[in-house]
C-alpha cells in the first residue's frame, strides 16, 4: 500500500497584485496570523515587485501577477485556506483571474518492481522502445476537465520521486478560471466562496486521484 | 433496489435520525411524497430521505411534492440545499418566522464565502439560490410558502381503486406572537464592527418552528418540529390547543416534539389532538449536555403509549481511537470526550390508506421500541 | 513562458535534467545598479526569488532565454514537514472553569463526532480570548518530521479571519427575505 511521506497544499491566485503590502506585520494586523508568528518570520523581500516570507509553517511568495501561500505542515492545512479566504476578503476589489488549489505528494511505493510498474502502467514502453534506449517517465501531465459547475480544469503531473527511494511525486492542480470576460470584477469574491464551500471537496478529490494512481504499480 | 418498496394504495411515515439530525419522509399515495426536514446519512454523508427513496426506486425529482423545513436549526436542515436542488418538482415551505429582515441579514452575513462547511444558515442561502434559479421566466420571484398558523401547504388528491383520497398538509405554527419574538431573537445575532467572526449560535427557543398537520384521507399525523410549550399563552403548544382551526379529527402517530424533551411536553396536546396510545415517533438529540430525551422523558413517553419508538440510543459512546498517539493525546489535553451520532436508525410505518388495519411498525438500524427497552 | 504554467511544488521534486534554464525557470523583475531581482516558477523545489549580484558593468547585454540563471544541487533541501493522523474541526460550545465544551467533526481519521472538554490552559495563550461559543478551531494530532528527528505533535489552532468591519455589516442592507428573489 503506497504510503505518503511528504505532502503539501499551495493556493495560488493570479491577478494585479501589491506585493508590497505583504509584510508579516500585515497578516498579523488582520488577524490572519498571530503576532508572534508574523514577527518570528524569515523575510527574503518585501518589495513593489516581490513579497517574500516564510514563517514555522507558512510560505509566502507574492509578485505582481501571482500570488502564492504554501504548507507543507498538514496540521496547517486549514488555517492556510483561512489565510486566502481573510486576505480575499479584505482584498475584494483585487482583480482576480484565476486560482489553483494545488496539492502534492511524495508516495514511497516500497519496492523497486512496484516503481517500475508504475511508470509503465502510466506510459507503456513498447512503443518507446523501438526509439529510445532503456526508455523511462521522466514527467507525465494530464489534464481533464472539471465536473462541477465551475470553469477550469484538473491537471495531474506524475514524476518520480526525488525526496523517496522508489517513490512517486504527483501533483494535482485544481484549477478555476474566475473570470472570462472583461466586465466580470468579483473574481476575488469568488475565489473566497469556492476556498470556503469547496476547500473539503477539493481536499478530497486531490487526495482521491492521488491514492489511486499511486496504486496503479500494484496492479501492473 | 429493495424489495419492500411502498405500495400505492400504502400511507408510509419513515423517521430518520442519526444521534444529531431528524429527517421525516412521508408516502401519501399514488407515489407521491413529502419530506419534512433533511439530515445526513452518516457514512454516505448524503441526505437520509434521498439515499432511502433512491434504494426504493422512486425518482425523487418528480416523487416529492413538496418538502418543508420547519427550522433553521443544523440538526434539521443538514443537506436541505442538496434536497431542494434534487426534487425538482417539489413545493418548498418555510416558516413565516424566517421571512424577517434581520434573518435575511444573517443569511447574507454568513450564508457566502465567512464560513466554510453546512450550518442551517448555509443551507438556507442554497435553498433560496436554487428557488431562483428555477423560477419560471415571466416571474420575478420563486418564494417558498411560508408557514403560519392553520395555513393549507399543500393539497391534492389522489385516486385509488376508483375511489378520491384527499391529502391536505396544513401548518400550525409559528403563531403572529412568536414570529414577532424571532424577529428580535435575529436581530440581536447581527454582528458588531470589530468582533470576531464566528458561528451562529441556535438560540434555544424554538418558536419558529413549524408544526403540520397532515391529513390523508381518513389518517392524521401529527408533526411537532421542535415547538415547545412556554409560558406565553399565544407561543408554543398551548396556541394551537387553544386556537387551531384546521384540527377536525385526532391523529393517530405523532412525531414527538424537540426530541421528547419535557419541556416540549403538553398534557393538552396529548389528551386533545392526539387519539389513545397514538404512535409515538422520536429521535434523539446528543449535543453538549442538553442531550434528549432523558430517561424520565422515555419513562414518561412509555407511559404514555406503548407504541413510542426512538432511531437511535440516547446515549454516547466512550472515545476510541485506533492510534495510540492519538489516544495520549486526546487523554492529556481533555477532561472528557465522548462519541456522538454513533447510532444511525428508520423507524418506518406502514398502512393500507382504505382499511382500517392498523400500522406495521419496522425498524431498521439502532431503531427501537421505548417501552421494551 | 506563461505566468499561469507549471505551479510551483510545496514538497519540492526535480526533473532528471539538473539544469534549469531560464526559459523555464526565472526572469527578471527589477534590475538595479548592482543586483538583479529573479523570480519566477520554482520547479525544484527553491525559494521563487533569487537576488544575483551582477559582475562589473550594469549595462551589459539584458539575460537571454536559454541562459542558465540557476543551478542547483541535486537534492531539493529538506523541509520540516508534518502528517496528521487526527484531524477536527471544533466549535465552541460553551465555557465553564477551567475547561471549554466542544463539538468535533472529523476531516482526518476515524470519522466519528466528538464532543469534548478542553482544558484551557493547552490553548496557546495568546489565542485564549478566541474562546467563546460559536468560535470555530482546528485540532490536529500526529507527527512532525524535523532535521532533528520525528516527533509527536498536537496542534490547537482557532481559526483567524479578519474582523468584522463596519462596512461589512452595514452593506448587507436589512431586507425582506423576498430581496433574495428580487431581479
Amino acid at each position: 500500500m503506497p504510503q505518503i511521506q511528504v505532502q503539501g497544499v499551495s493556493i495560488v491566485l493570479i491577478g494585479n497584485l501589491n506585493p508590497a503590502i505583504f509584510h508579516p506585520s500585515w497578516f498579523a494586523a488582520h488577524n490572519l496570523l498571530r503576532s508572534e508568528e508574523a514577527d518570528a518570520a524569515n523575510i527574503n523581500i518585501i518589495h513593489p515587485d516581490v513579497a517574500s516570507f516564510k514563517t514555522e509553517w507558512l510560505e509566502v511568495n507574492i509578485v505582481k501577477e501571482r500570488f502564492q501561500i504554501a504548507t507543507v505542515q498538514e496540521s496547517y492545512y486549514e488555517a492556510l485556506r483561512d489565510i486566502a479566504v481573510g486576505i480575499l476578503g479584505l482584498l475584494s476589489h483585487t482583480p482576480i483571474r484565476v486560482m489553483g488549489i494545488n496539492r502534492d505528494f511524495h508516495f514511497d511505493l516500497v519496492s523497486e518492481d512496484i516503481w517500475n510498474g508504475l511508470g509503465h502502467r502510466l506510459v507503456p514502453k513498447q512503443d518507446w522502445k523501438s526509439l529510445l534506449k532503456s526508455p523511462g517517465m521522466q514527467n507525465l501531465v494530464v489534464q481533464g476537465e472539471r465536473t462541477d459547475d465551475l470553469k477550469g480544469y484538473l491537471r495531474v503531473s506524475v514524476q518520480p520521486s526525488s525526496r523517496v527511494k522508489f517513490g512517486v511525486f504527483i501533483e494535482v492542480n485544481d484549477h478555476y478560471i474566475l473570470k472570462t470576460d472583461e466586465k466580470e470584477v468579483d473574481g476575488a469574491d469568488k475565489a473566497r466562496v469556492i476556498l470556503s464551500e469547496r476547500w473539503n471537496d477539493s481536499m478530497k478529490r486531490s487526495s482521491e486521484i492521488a491514492q489511486t494512481i499511486a496504486k496503479l504499480g500494484e496492479t501492473a | 433496489m429493495r424489495s419492500d418498496v411502498t405500495k400505492e394504495d400504502e400511507l408510509e411515515i419513515s423517521i430518520f435520525g442519526p444521534g444529531y439530525g431528524e429527517a421525516i419522509a412521508i408516502h401519501v399515495g399514488s407515489g407521491k411524497w413529502i419530506l419534512v426536514d433533511s439530515c445526513l446519512e452518516p457514512k454516505s454523508g448524503k441526505p437520509a430521505q434521498l439515499q432511502y427513496l433512491a434504494s426504493l426506486g422512486i425518482d425523487a425529482s418528480s416523487a416529492v411534492k413538496p418538502i418543508v423545513a420547519t427550522h433553521w436549526h443544523d440538526d434539521h436542515v443538514q443537506g436541505m440545499g442538496s434536497l431542494v436542488k434534487e426534487c425538482k418538482s417539489a413545493v418548498v415551505a418555510v416558516s413565516a418566522a424566517l421571512r424577517s429582515e434581520h434573518f435575511s441579514a444573517l443569511l447574507d452575513l454568513y450564508g457566502e464565502g465567512v464560513f466554510p462547511g453546512s450550518s442551517g444558515v448555509t443551507e438556507f442561502v442554497n435553498v433560496f439560490r436554487i428557488l431562483d434559479e428555477r423560477k419560471p421566466p415571466s416571474t420575478k420571484i420563486n418564494v417558498p410558502k411560508l408557514a403560519s398558523p392553520d395555513k393549507l401547504l399543500y393539497k391534492d388528491t389522489i385516486r385509488l381503486n376508483g375511489k378520491d383520497h384527499e391529502i391536505e398538509i396544513h401548518s400550525l405554527s409559528p403563531s403572529d406572537s412568536a414570529i414577532i419574538s424571532a424577529e428580535l431573537d435575529f436581530s440581536q445575532r447581527i454582528p458588531e464592527a470589530g468582533t470576531r467572526k464566528k458561528r451562529i449560535i441556535c438560540p434555544n427557543t424554538n418558536n419558529t418552528s413549524v408544526v403540520l398537520w397532515v391529513r390523508i384521507g381518513n389518517h392524521r399525523i401529527l408533526l411537532g418540529s421542535d415547538l415547545q410549550k412556554t409560558s406565553d399563552p399565544k407561543t408554543g403548544w398551548t396556541v394551537i390547543v387553544n386556537e387551531s382551526q384546521a384540527i377536525k379529527e385526532k391523529a393517530s402517530v405523532y412525531k414527538v416534539a424537540h426530541h421528547g424533551a419535557k419541556n416540549s411536553h403538553d398534557p393538552d396536546t396529548w389528551s386533545k389532538l392526539l387519539s389513545d396510545k397514538p404512535f409515538a415517533l422520536l429521535s434523539p438529540y446528543m449535543v453538549a449536555d442538553n442531550y434528549l430525551p432523558r430517561d424520565e422523558d422515555l419513562e414518561r413517553l412509555a407511559a404514555l403509549t406503548p407504541n413510542g419508538y426512538i432511531t437511535a440510543p440516547p446515549s454516547r459512546k466512550k472515545f476510541r481511537s485506533s492510534d495510540r498517539v492519538v489516544r495520549d493525546w486526546v487523554e492529556a489535553i481533555t477532561k472528557s470526550i465522548q462519541s456522538v451520532n454513533t447510532g444511525w436508525g428508520q423507524i418506518r410505518l406502514r398502512r393500507n390508506i382504505e382499511n382500517s388495519a392498523n400500522y406495521q411498525v419496522e425498524l431498521f438500524g439502532d431503531a427501537y421500541n421505548i417501552g421494551t427497552n | 513562458m506563461s505566468i499561469e504554467g507549471p505551479s510551483p511544488t510545496v514538497s519540492g521534486n526535480m526533473t532528471s535534467d539538473p539544469d534549469i534554464t531560464s526559459n523555464n525557470a526565472a526572469r527578471i523583475v527589477r534590475r538595479f545598479p548592482t543586483e538583479e531581482i529573479l523570480t519566477g516558477i520554482d520547479i525544484a523545489g527553491f525559494d521563487v526569488t533569487e537576488m544575483r549580484k551582477l559582475k562589473g558593468d550594469t549595462e551589459g547585454p539584458p539575460l537571454q532565454f536559454g541562459e542558465r540563471v540557476l543551478s542547483q544541487p541535486k537534492m531539493p533541501p529538506f523541509k520540516e514537514y508534518s502528517k496528521a493522523i487526527q484531524k477536527w474541526e471544533g466549535k465552541v460550545i460553551s465555557l465553564s472553569g477551567d475547561t471549554f465544551r466542544a463539538t468535533l467533526s472529523p476531516l482526518v481519521g476515524d470519522k466519528i463526532d466528538q464532543e469534548a472538554e478542553i482544558y484551557i490552559e493547552d490553548v496557546t495563550p495568546d489565542e485564549r480570548p478566541f474562546i467563546e461559543p460559536g468560535a470555530v478551531f482546528y485540532w490536529s494530532i500526529g507527527y512532525i518530521e524535523r532535521p532533528s528527528g520525528r516527533r509527536r505533535e498536537s496542534v490547537l489552532r482557532f481559526r483567524r479571519l479578519p474582523m468584522w468591519t463596519g462596512n461589512e455589516v452595514k452593506k448587507k442592507a436589512r431586507r425582506d427575505l423576498m430581496h433574495y428573489f428580487d431581479e
